[in-house]
């Protein structure tokens, strides 16, 4: 028997056919192979046996002993060789022929061995077609899916008509485990060999099918990124080619504005977090441009930015006065005000809050504060506002959040410290979105603004430099807390003296200018204006008056433009002609005294008013009826009069069957209007006087007190716009209770000059001075019957 | 085929093993222990080429030191084949450090791909190269033939 070297090969099977290139370093199986290429070439591979803890390398294994060996084998020969520089071998070797090892020889590094060539059997079975054809298949759809296999393998594939090469071709281009791999080359009977080789080919092909499906998958992954990466690079190359770009650019502006913000620590540290998460973003998505908003309402907002203030009380008392006629009480208030900061800058702003009717100057006097503190000035209308976020914000998550209109307007005015005004505060609702007031709460605290979270925002600002001036028509709607945290300063309406005074120095002027007519060509005679207030206009303010003034001198206008001419003199006598007919009559004009009919003075949002109470009788039961929309605390005092005066009846004189046999209505016109209010108890009980005794009550006479079923009088609120509003109706005399006397003090001019003010403490005291002595009744009978065909055409 | 990362990620990478030169290439980039090529036979295959000339279809094989005698050259049915056996040069047991001559029995087959006159064929042996020469038939007229049955 032949004996040949044998080269023992770890992890590698050669199958006859086959050519592998191997790289030798031992130099055992160098010189193994020296000796071989010396003779014919051929040698005998050997199989190692994969050992239990033995990590075999892919190569020549000359440690292995023969009983470490497959006993079938490959007889090789090297088809070429060459040696490398550092000693290394590289040969390639073909395989011939299965064959089985038997009995080994050592010799000098490695070991010969004698063999036997297994003959390939059984070619003649019709079924090995069959599986030549499955495994033809099944290789083909491996060579697809193999990563490592070239697709060249295809041709070869198709060139091999023999099963046992076949056979032979599959198994060494297959990544199949050592054992499975010296099985193979074992079978030497076709069919068996290639039904192992398909059961092997369908577990590699399931295991690739899988692995496939798996790189499929990841493919299409990282496709899409691939994609989305390309289509932004070309958008951003796109954009920079129409100047759109420079988002970096962008971004760093940003950072250099909100670097020249003068943030605070806290918010620098979330303005550095913000920033950081920006870079990283890609500027196309969602998230980019909230947090992009974000920065730049923080950059935008006034950290440290503030306008010095003006400390100089000469002028600020200048540009009150030259804004606003009288009002001393608020001027002063606005000058001690600098006082204190003149001495102390770091006082705490203080809340003022401006009440009084529409169109008496609470606005105009805002701006004149900012402009005399030299400050900036913004507006917040917070009338209508329901909602809590308006003034704090919404949270960041919400889509198109934005900060409250508090920061808002500090954003706009770009300074933190402007006069901020908050207009018509009583005018807040609340609902199921929260309560603004509330909110207000907060901003309004001296104590806590200077700390101020917005939602948005979700870092502290400091409101603390903010003068608050908040307006409101009514302070009855405003809440208590809100109320307690603010220095209220009433604006009460102003007189005819004072409304003459301010369209001669302000409205005027103003309107002059604003038609375009020089005043050479126009002029407005104080008889003419004071016939303006009298008669076209009712209010507190002077709103109306300005816009009538405006009216007239529009016609003016038109006349001088359209006739041509000179110069227009509109005066008390011709001012029917611009004017129009009067639009208000005089409540007093034309009334005289009457029986049941008493008049009494009321507090409206829109200043002072007027208003009478009637009471007529009729036969019946002694029942009183009560109209004329009123509420409860009036039916009470209502009630409260008419038992009184059911009390008193010995003493007042009046017959006690009157009280059974009688019905009494008492309405106060006008019926539409809601009233309610305690103030008015007087007025009723003297109307019912009135009729009860058959007196007749002074027209000229105005009253207004609370009054208890004891008969004391209470004092009222308002009594600045009461008496006001009854210098406007004509009133010569007016009642108001005794403990309202502190409110008496500092009153217009004008009222003290046109009003006799008489104290009462009790209703006897103002049954007296109501009430003409009943001597008059007889007298006046038909009058008080016309008086009241008169008060039934009254509008 | 010469880019080594596709081969390594490929592993055995492209076959036909006939061709001398791509073995060249694998040889000397190491596919070390993958197989590179399945040959049919172990018969080695010297390089040649075939060419037609005006009238002959010429083949020319690159195998030198054979005896001329040694050669066996047959057509039979459309193909060619040329066999023999190149005798080692080397002298006792020398010591190798490159080993690149095949040696030993080899055989090509050649499938012609023109009609030839079978007994046309003559062949030389001149410094190194066979020179196998037949002459071709003329093409056949295009187009069916018909026959008519009698």
């Amino acid at each position: 028997m032949e004996r040949l070297p044998v080269l023992p090969l770890g992890q590698l099977v050669v199958y006859p056919h086959v050519v592998l290139p191997l790289s030798i370093s031992d130099p055992r199986a160098v010189q193994l192979l020296d000796v071989v290429v010396q003779g014919d070439k051929r040698l005998l591979l050997g199989v190692v046996k994969p050992g239990d803890n033995r990590d075999l390398p892919e190569g020549p294994v000359m440690d292995a002993r023969a009983e470490d060996l497959y006993e079938v084998g490959t007889l090789g020969l090297v088809v070429r060789m060459l040696k490398l520089m550092d000693g290394t071998m590289r040969v390639m070797i073909q395989g011939v022929d299965r064959v089985a090892l038997r009995t080994a020889t050592p010799e000098t590094g490695y070991f010969t061995a004698e063999f036997e060539t297994l003959v390939t059997t059984g070619g003649d079975d019709p079924r090995i077609e069959a599986l030549k054809r499955n495994i033809v298949a099944q290789f083909s759809r491996v060579i697809d899916l193999a990563p490592y296999l070239a697709d060249e393998l295809h041709e070869v594939l198709e060139g091999i008509t023999d099963p046992g090469k076949l056979a032979d071709f599959v198994a060494a281009n297959l990544d199949l485990a050592l054992p499975a791999k010296a099985e193979l080359l074992a079978l030497g009977e076709i069919r068996p060999r290639l039904e192992r080789l398909a059961e092997l080919l369908a577990e590699e092909l399931e295991v690739l099918e899988v692995g496939s499906q798996i790189q499929e998958k990841v493919r299409a992954k990282l496709d899409e990124h691939q994609r989305e990466y390309v289509l932004r690079e070309q958008l951003r190359v796109i954009r920079q080619e129409l100047g759109e770009e420079a988002t970096d650019d962008d971004v760093q502006d940003l950072a250099t504005k909100l670097d020249g913000a003068g943030l605070s620590a806290e918010a620098r540290r979330v303005v550095d977090r913000e920033m950081k998460r920006l870079r990283q973003m890609s500027p196309q998505s969602a998230e980019y441009h909230v947090v992009r908003t974000y920065l730049e309402v923080i950059a935008a907002l006034p950290w440290e930015r503030v306008s010095p203030d003006r400390h100089d009380l000469k002028t600020a008392r200048e540009v009150l006065d030259r804004d606003h006629y009288d009002l001393a009480t608020i001027k002063d208030r606005i000058l001690e005000h600098l006082a204190v900061r003149t001495l102390n800058p770091d006082a705490r702003g203080s809340i003022l809050c401006f009440v009084g009717p529409p169109g008496v100057g609470k606005t105009s006097l805002g701006q004149s504060i900012a402009e005399a503190l030299g400050r900036k000035f913004v507006r917040v209308s917070v009338g209508g506002v329901r909602d809590e976020a308006e003034i704090r914000g919404h949270r960041r998550t919400y889509v198109g959040a934005i900060p409250g209109r508090i920061l808002h307007a500090l954003e706009r005015c770009e300074t933190r410290n402007p006069v901020l005004m908050l207009d018509e505060v009583d005018k807040m609702g609340a609902d199921v979105r929260g309560d603004p007031t509330a909110a207000l709460l907060e901003v309004l605290d001296p104590a806590q603004n200077s700390s101020f979270i917005d939602h948005y925002l979700e870092i502290p600002f400091d409101l603390s430099g903010v003068l608050f001036i908040a307006t409101a028509n009514s302070l009855s709607s405003i809440p208590d807390p809100l109320l307690d945290r603010m220095e209220v300063l009433s604006l009460s309406g102003y007189t005819p003296g004072e409304k003459l005074a301010i369209a001669k120095r302000y409205l005027l002027p103003r309107q002059l200018k604003e038609t375009g007519l020089p005043e050479e060509l126009a002029s407005l005679a104080d008889g003419a204006v004071e016939r303006l207030i009298a008669e076209y206009t009712r209010e507190a303010g002077v709103r109306q008056l300005e816009r009538e003034i405006q009216g007239v001198l529009r016609k003016v206008a038109r006349q001088v433009v359209e006739d041509g001419r000179a110069a227009v003199k509109v005066n008390a006598k011709n001012l029917e002609e611009f004017a129009g007919q009067p639009t208000v009559l005089n409540e007093e004009a034309g009334r005289a005294p009457e029986i049941g009919v008493a008049t009494g003075l009321a507090w409206t949002p829109a200043g002072g008013d007027i208003i009478f109470v009637e009471a007529i009788m009729m036969a019946g039961r002694g029942q009183i009826t009560l109209t004329g929309q009123l509420g409860d605390v009036m039916r009470e005092s209502a009630q409260a009069a008419w038992s009184l005066l059911r009390g008193r009846a010995a003493a007042l004189g009046i017959p006690a069957q009157l009280f059974t046999t009688t019905d009494v209505h008492l309405h106060v016109p006008a019926g539409a209007v809601p009233k309610d209010g305690p103030s008015a108890g007087i007025t009723i009980a003297t109307a019912l006087a009135s009729l009860l005794c058959r007196r007749p009550a002074r027209h000229d006479l105005a009253m207004t007190g609370e009054l208890t079923l004891r008969g004391r009088v209470l004092p009222v609120g308002g009594l600045r716009e009461k008496l006001t509003a009854a210098v406007r109706a004509g009133v010569r005399t007016v009642l108001v209770p005794e403990r309202n006397r502190p409110d008496l003090v500092d009153l217009p001019e004008e009222v003290v000059r046109h009003l006799e003010i008489r104290r009462v403490e009790t209703i006897d005291q103002v049954l007296d001075a109501a009430l003409l002595e009943p001597a008059v009744r007889r007298g006046a009978r038909g009058t008080a019957r016309s008086g009241r065909v008169a008060a039934g055409v009254r509008p | 085929m010469a880019d080594g990362s596709h081969r390594s990620s490929k592993g055995s990478g492209a076959f036909p093993v006939h061709l001398a030169d791509e073995l060249e290439v694998y040889f000397n980039e190491v596919a070390h222990g993958r197989p590179v090529g399945f040959v049919g036979s172990p018969k080695w295959k010297p390089p040649t080429d075939v060419y037609e000339t005006a009238e002959d279809i010429v083949v020319h094989m690159d195998v030198a030191g054979v005896q001329p005698e040694d050669f066996t050259v047959e057509y039979a049915e459309g193909v060619l084949t040329i066999a023999g056996e190149r005798p080692s040069r080397h002298e006792g047991k020398p010591h190798y450090h490159a080993m690149e001559v095949q040696v030993g029995p080899f055989e090509r087959r050649l499938r012609l791909p023109v009609s030839v006159d079978p007994t046309s064929l003559r062949a030389t042996y001149d410094n190194g190269f066979l020179e196998v020469r037949l002459t071709k038939l003329p093409q056949r007229l295009s187009g069916p033939h018909t026959v008519k049955v009698t």
